[in-house]
């Protein structure tokens, strides 16, 4: 017994399934708190990337499935950017959650955009566990603020410092080319995906097809 | 076994300042020097530090005669990472802005080398009442010196104390009272340095008073 997997392992084992039994009740009971609590960061950033728009005029999201010719699937989340106007509240632009691989772990970002899809208006990043210093500068104002304003029309490539030429290209931060080229590879897909859906304003009927 | 080393009261009181984690041991020096730029970070960080030592600490002790020695980090780090999620998805659910300002420094805890020290040096050793008075008094230490440190910085570094600004500095704008590199991690290691060198200094003068005393 004392030499055999389950002599030496037992206690492992026992406590791996207790322990895993504890964590799945915690997220049961945490977990629709934890993402009210997303939710609610996510919203209040959408002042910052559609100018003008505001956190508590913006209607509830509408989840929206975009698959690939591969097979693949993606899920968004498009909100409708509103902002005040007379007498009723008036969209402003679209912002869009989407998600993907990054260099370390998942980069979660949302995308402003104007009415008609064709600029991007802002870009805030959520969620993203880059290398502190490095990647985790994909997050700051000043490297984001790059993409206030670029067009849709041509997917944006990350480059170099310097090499910065035409209007889709955005200067990766320095030291972290892959993270810089994730966010851009996140944004390109969700516009593919998304843009001509959003520019014919809708989005909640396809949300619905997809449910 | 368990009327070997010291009792409970003793692993209380040499947490707290003779076996301080952070100014004697050394140990869990990433938390100190990452979320000490403000108080509010610090005494969270405390606190989950708190939780998850007193957790693994019990489960370690209930559990110490069925270790087997060559497995027994591996069950130690399991307990830790079990409590420290516990922990981080208590602060998401009921303290987002705190949890997202903690960022990956609550995860971190895991491998937080106070926590597995205790478990192998105390806990996993000795009995319950000693396990948990080790947790509570290495805790206290741990809370002590990251309110040291953050006391300092949050002070220099942003004019508040516990996100209150203090009373003199509010009628300078506060961005000139602050003391920008402060609230930076150059910042971190220059306080920690200064004040381990005036622990060290007070410990020294200290213990020659002591030897000085019964001649």
């Amino acid at each position: 017994m004392k030499k055999t997997f389950l002599g030496q392992a037992w206690l492992i084992l026992l406590l791996a399934v207790c322990f895993g039994g504890l964590l799945a009740g915690v997220q049961v009971a945490w977990g629709p708190k934890i993402e009210a609590n997303k939710e609610d960061d996510a919203r209040s950033q959408i002042p910052d990337i559609v100018p003008g728009a505001r956190a508590e005029l913006t209607p509830p999201a509408a989840d929206v499935e975009a698959r690939d010719p591969q097979g693949g699937r993606q899920a968004y989340r498009v909100y409708r950017a509103m902002g005040p106007g007379e007498p009723d509240a008036v969209q402003l632009g679209w912002v869009v959650k989407a998600k993907g691989a990054g260099y370390a772990d998942t980069i979660e970002v949302l995308i402003g955009l104007d009415l008609r899809a064709e600029r991007i208006t802002g870009l805030a990043v959520l969620a993203q566990n880059e290398t502190p210093g490095l990647g985790s500068k994909i997050a700051k104002p000043k490297w984001r603020g790059q993409f206030a304003g670029k067009s849709t029309q041509r997917p944006l490539e990350a480059v170099k410092k310097g090499q910065v030429a035409a209007d889709h290209h955005i200067q990766a931060v320095s030291g972290a080319t892959i993270s810089s080229e994730s966010v851009c590879k996140i944004v390109n897909r969700a516009l593919a995906d998304l843009a001509g859906r959003l520019r014919s304003g809708r989005i909640e009927d396809s949300a619905k097809a997809s449910e | 076994m368990a009327t070997d080393g010291p009792t409970p009261l003793e692993r209380f009181i040499r947490g707290i300042i003779p076996e301080n984690p952070v100014y004697r041991q050394l140990l869990g020096m990433c938390p100190t020097l990452a979320v000490t730029a403000n108080m509010k970070a610090a005494m969270t960080m405390s606190g989950a530090v708190l939780f998850v030592l007193f957790c693994a600490n019990v489960i370690t002790c209930l559990i110490r005669k069925l270790l087997k020695p060559h497995l027994r980090i591996l069950v130690f780090t399991l307990t830790i990472a079990t409590f420290v999620t516990i922990a981080d998805r208590f602060l998401a659910a009921y303290v987002y802005a705190m949890s997202k300002e903690l960022g990956p420094y609550v995860p971190l805890i895991i491998v937080n080398c106070i926590i597995i020290c205790r478990c192998e040096v105390c806990a996993s050793k000795q009995g319950l009442g000693a396990a948990a008075a080790d947790a509570v008094g290495q805790s206290i230490g741990f809370a002590l010196a990251l309110a040291s440190i953050a006391t300092v910085r949050e002070i220099l570094g942003s004019g508040s104390w516990f996100g209150y600004s203090l009373f003199w500095m509010e009628d300078t704008p506060a961005e000139s009272a602050r003391w920008a590199i402060m609230g930076q991690p150059p910042g971190a290691f220059i306080t920690l340095g200064i004040l381990l060198g005036l622990a060290m200094w007070i410990g020294r003068a200290w213990s020659k008073r002591r030897k000085r005393a019964p001649a």
